[in-house]
């Protein structure tokens, strides 16, 4: 493992390098910032004044040195200050706090989701269930970012919140959840085989009792729990925030921050793992198919274990390992999601430090930036790497 | 060769009793059979059609001001609503569409060419090529495309649209390299290969007449996922402010001039929504049905 | 009593052209010990009337008829039930050994499970079985080899812990569908002296599918022939060999190269295998077949015996098959 990775550095380490030039082209490329801009279009502007804000942002020197100038003190962890003489390094250290979080969650969640209903899809092909899914799947697929956002923020809250304060459950509403569940248990249960030697007609009865029961328990609970209460004990602040991740000067104990934090994160975290759920779940449902048609596992059922055993022992363990990869790789759209989701839900994170460092054209907050997304990723694959080699034996590190 | 007087009728019409096909029928008609993808083909090309040609006979084109209904919901003169400033809802979703398409085909034309080329070079030839192209694509990747889209985009804050598709096509090409290139080297070996070789094919045939047609159908596939995936990276860039600039309108710039007038003129947000989902699930289901059609595994019986 | 009766067995697929009649009114019994070999070519329902035994073909294909294991009826059991045979009573082994074992679990582990599938055993005595199978198939350091990845071993070894992992509850009945098919020649013997050494070892019973005559000869007791389907003559290995009923079988026997047709023209059955879908009534070799009359174009010939009970064909000259030289009907000089 060890000699893995110091084999694996050998190539990571001229990749990065190269990435940095890459960087360092891209970013010298954008012009001049915005601050220095605006001072040239201002009347009383003088030579003077723009020269020294053009030595303060680093710019008056030619590219070589420049870029040397930066390379050599970024190594060293001096990301320098930003277009408002921030110092970039412990900024960007709160920001990643901030939006790794939202990473995190929105990645473990997405993928336990995309896996599950990729596996049930595929063994049970074809199915409402299937086509429900696949369907979902390929909605969310088609979403951009910002629809998907705005949306959620719309529904999700501001004409949600409204509701919660006084949740009630109308008759209408009741009924359309009933016929719900009914229709849901109906369908899952329903299989469109050709040629089913037993027909179970009651297996059809019983899913749709099951769903019917489901839809009246939940109902249920909900009335007893929650009806007509209004949560916090009037409290007037919405039950689900649409700025920010976290109430502003909030204090409480350690329940109480977590609370918070997840209220904050429910709504952007969910546009982000329906976007994710829909790739990982046709993926893996892809995998499934594939492996579970694989020789090895007609081998495992010739040997006359559980239909169960075979799914997820053979099925699943091995669906799983490309699934890896993918996951990995995805850092970069997860993030592209991220720099998006916080814009519109006023997180203050990565995203919107990027958004910012574009709008001010700040050279040295955008190095910043790039490099330390680079980094990631190539981190994020090697360890995709190291993991493969875990799952897969015929990988094996040395 | 003589047949005998006596000899047994050899083919009759009991050994052929289902019709062969030749494999590009089979495919097509994989394809029709595909429900999704023909009812996605269809609205596809009906919503094509439509913001081509009829704006022909719309009266209000994009950026012409009605003045007398200024921020007015959907009504019958504004199928779509106005804006603040009176110009047309379905004018501008129209337009916006049209430039979104364009866009997509563009980039979708570019990704396709490079990837395939870059792909196809570095996994017939190997060696050093095939290095220093990875080493390449490596570092390509290394930055989300979005970060690098919007990095390049601002240094030219008065291009004209279509530097964005030219940009993503520059950038966006390395999923379909990958599958081009492992796909090379594996087809290399072959001995349709070495037989055209023993024949005194040089390089360049062999590559676009023998190993390549065996690639249709993902690189179709992965060119008609592009043009989903541009879109939507567009309206991320939109979203920037680095999309398409005024006047002209994508619907990528209709989306985020949509969010930030919400609260009061949310007729302006969802149809420009309501297109790009359309679009973007039926071209989706459409390579989805692409991808079935060619793809020799797939069988229909449950398992 | 047969230790494996099959009566009319008849296997339908839907597929998208139409339902395959894969399996049609196929019958045939196996005793305990002896090696039945069943010859066919590719399409001729030997591997798919094999996976109706075992229960492994998919949901939607429609069986009908009957397959008794020791008396038990094996058609229409629920799947759950079905486990009980499979791996237990019943083994199988298939063809390509590259791809027939899981890559991520070691070949202990592997064997291990089929133990535990149906014992209720220790792991350390699973484990200690894993070794002792190995070494039945004569896998060279068992104990530490039950360690190593399928990776880590060549086809032919991969074969023989196939093998191992199938005969590791004392099955009856061992299903073996071409499982030298896809190694070298050298290779090949190995695994047939493997599954001799098994057969007279512990007395199984062994299912041998193949389309290569030379194998069946070496090994098997009885042959069965199949055809487009359907099993076109059944009987003792001798008899098939040197007196063929079915003008199938000769055509087929008749193919074999060898030292009398060196320098002349091999034989072959001009024609191809008849599609499974919309059969047609009559003999389904008939439009291959140099005996043809018109009776075979309309009546499906049944399979049956003539004088010998043990040997039976489908055919319905095969009483005037044994006085003509049938192999000359199929000689290139005649058909060419």
């Amino acid at each position: 493992m060890f000699r893995f990775i110091v084999r694996r550095l050998f190539v990571v380490i001229p990749l990065l390098f190269a990435s940095s030039i890459l960087t360092f082209l891209l970013v010298t490329n954008i012009g001049t910032p915005k601050k220095i801009e605006d001072a040239i279009a201002r009347p009383n502007a003088s030579q003077q004044q723009i020269d020294s804000l053009r030595r303060q942002f680093g710019i008056d020197k030619p590219p070589l040195e420049r870029y040397t100038d930066w390379f050599s003190k970024f190594v060293k962890g001096d990301w320098g200050t930003n277009y408002s003489g921030a110092e970039i390094r412990p900024l960007m250290w709160q920001r990643i706090q901030v939006t790794l979080r939202l990473l995190i969650a929105a990645s473990i969640m997405s993928v336990v989701l995309g896996v599950l209903v990729g596996i049930i899809g595929a063994i049970r092909q074809y199915t409402a269930f299937d086509y429900f899914t696949t369907f979902l799947a390929f909605m969310f697929f088609s979403i951009p970012a910002a629809v998907l956002a705005g949306f959620l923020k719309e529904y999700g809250a501001i004409k949600l919140n409204p509701w919660l304060r006084e949740p009630s459950m109308g008759t209408g509403v009741t009924i359309v959840i009933a016929a719900f569940g009914l229709l849901a248990g109906f369908l899952i249960m329903r299989n469109r085989y050709k040629y089913e030697r037993v027909r179970p007609r009651n297996r059809y009865v019983v899913g749709a009792a099951a769903g019917l029961g489901l839809a009246a328990g939940a109902m249920l609970v909900f009335e007893m729990v929650w009806g007509g209460n209004t949560y916090r004990a009037g409290n007037p602040k919405p039950l689900i925030p649409t700025v920010g991740q976290t109430t502003p000067g909030f204090e409480g104990n350690f329940v109480e921050t977590v609370q918070d934090y997840f209220w904050h994160m429910l709504l952007p975290s969910t546009a982000l793992i329906l976007i994710g759920f829909a790739g990982y779940s046709r993926y893996m449902r892809a995998s499934m198919l594939d492996v579970m048609s694989s020789d090895y596992v007609r081998t495992a059922r010739a040997k006359g274990i559980s239909e169960a055993r075979v799914t997820l022992l053979h099925g699943v363990r091995n669906a799983l390992i490309p699934l890896i990869t993918i996951v990995a790789l995805d850092f970069g759209a997860l993030l592209s999601g991220a720099i998006i989701t916080e814009t519109i839900f006023g997180w203050s994170g990565m995203g919107r430090f990027f958004v910012e460092a574009l709008a001010e054209k700040d050279p040295r907050s955008l190095l910043a930036f790039v490099m330390i997304t680079a980094v990631s990723v190539v981190v994020f694959n090697l360890i995709a790497d190291i993991i493969y080699a875990q799952l897969d034996p015929r990988i094996r590190l040395d | 060769m003589t047949e005998p007087a006596d000899s047994t009728v050899i083919v009759d019409d009991r050994e052929f009793s289902v019709a062969a096909r030749s494999q590009w029928r089979t495919i097509i008609r994989r394809f029709l059979r595909h429900r999704p993808a023909m009812i996605s083909l269809f609205v596809l090309t009906t919503i094509t059609l439509f913001v081509f040609i009829f704006p022909i006979f719309w009266e209000w084109p994009f950026t012409k001001r009605d003045k007398t209904s200024l921020s007015s919901s959907p009504s019958w003169d504004h199928p779509f609503g106005t804006d603040e400033l009176g110009k047309d809802g379905l004018g501008r979703v129209m337009r916006g569409t049209q430039r979104s398409l364009e866009i997509a085909a563009i980039a979708a034309f570019l990704i396709t060419t490079i990837g395939v080329f870059l792909g196809a070079i570095a996994g017939y030839f190997r060696g050093w090529i095939d290095s220093i192209l990875m080493r390449f694509t490596d570092l390509v990747l290394t930055l989300p495309l979005l970060v690098i889209v919007a990095v390049v985009s601002v240094g030219y804050p008065g291009a004209p649209w279509y530097t964005i598709p030219i940009i993503l096509g520059l950038v966006a090409w390395t999923g379909l390299a990958r599958i081009v290139r492992a796909e090379f080297m594996s087809l290399r070996e072959k001995e349709f290969v070495e037989a055209a070789r023993a024949v005194g094919a040089r390089d360049r045939r062999i590559i676009f007449r023998h190993i390549l047609p065996n690639l249709a159908g993902p690189i179709i596939v992965a060119a008609t996922l592009s043009i989903a995936g541009t879109i939507i990276t567009e309206t991320a860039l939109s979203f920037l402010g680095l999309g398409v600039r005024a006047p002209d309108v994508s619907l990528g710039f209709l989306i985020q001039s949509g969010l930030t007038a919400f609260k009061t003129r949310p007729w302006l947000f969802w149809f420009p929504s309501a297109a790009i989902v359309i679009i973007c699930l039926c071209v989706n289901f459409v390579g989805d049905g692409l991808r079935d059609a060619f793809d020799p595994k797939q069988n229909r019986i449950k398992a | 009593m047969a230790l494996l009766e099959v009566k009319d067995l008849n296997v339908r697929f839907p597929t998208e052209d139409g339902v395959v009649h894969a399996v049609r009114d196929v019958s045939f019994t196996v005793d305990r010990g002896e090696v039945l070999g069943i010859v066919g070519e590719s399409g001729s329902g030997k591997s798919v009337t094999n996976l109706a035994i075992m229960g492994l073909l998919p949901r939607s294909t429609r069986i009908d008829g009957s397959i008794l294991y020791d008396g038990e009826e094996l058609v229409g059991l629920p799947r759950k039930r079905q486990t009980k045979f499979r791996g237990n009573e019943i083994g199988m082994i298939f063809q390509d050994p590259m791809t027939s074992l899981n890559p991520v679990y070691t070949v202990g582990w592997q064997i291990a499970e089929a133990v535990r599938a149906h014992n209720r055993v220790s792991r350390k005595q699973a484990h200690d079985r894993s070794v002792e199978l190995l070494e039945l198939v004569g896998i060279p350091q068992a104990s530490e080899r039950v360690h190593s990845f399928p990776h880590e071993f060549s086809g032919g070894m991969r074969q023989r812990v196939i093998i191992a992992m199938s005969m590791a509850n004392n099955p009856q009945v061992l299903i073996a569908d071409e499982p030298t098919t896809a190694l070298d020649v050298t290779v090949q013997a190995q695994i047939l002296e493997t599954l001799v050494d098994i057969q007279k070892k512990t007395n199984i019973a062994i299912i041998l599918i193949t389309h290569d005559l030379g194998v069946v000869a070496g090994m098997a007791d009885r042959v069965m022939v199949m055809y487009a389907g359907a099993a076109v003559e059944i009987g003792p290995v001798d008899d098939i060999y040197y007196h063929p009923k079915m003008p199938y079988t000769i055509g087929l026997l008749g193919a074999i190269p060898s030292e009398a047709s060196d320098g002349k023209k091999l034989r072959q059955i001009r024609g191809a295998t008849p599609s499974l879908i919309n059969m047609k009534p009559g003999c389904p070799f008939s439009p291959r077949c140099p005996l043809i009359i018109d009776q075979c174009r309309t009546e499906t010939p049944r399979l049956e015996a003539l004088d010998d009970p043990a040997h039976l064909a489908s055919c319905h000259r095969q009483a005037e098959i044994s006085s003509i030289d049938v192999r000359s009907l199929f000689a290139p000089e005649v058909i060419a």
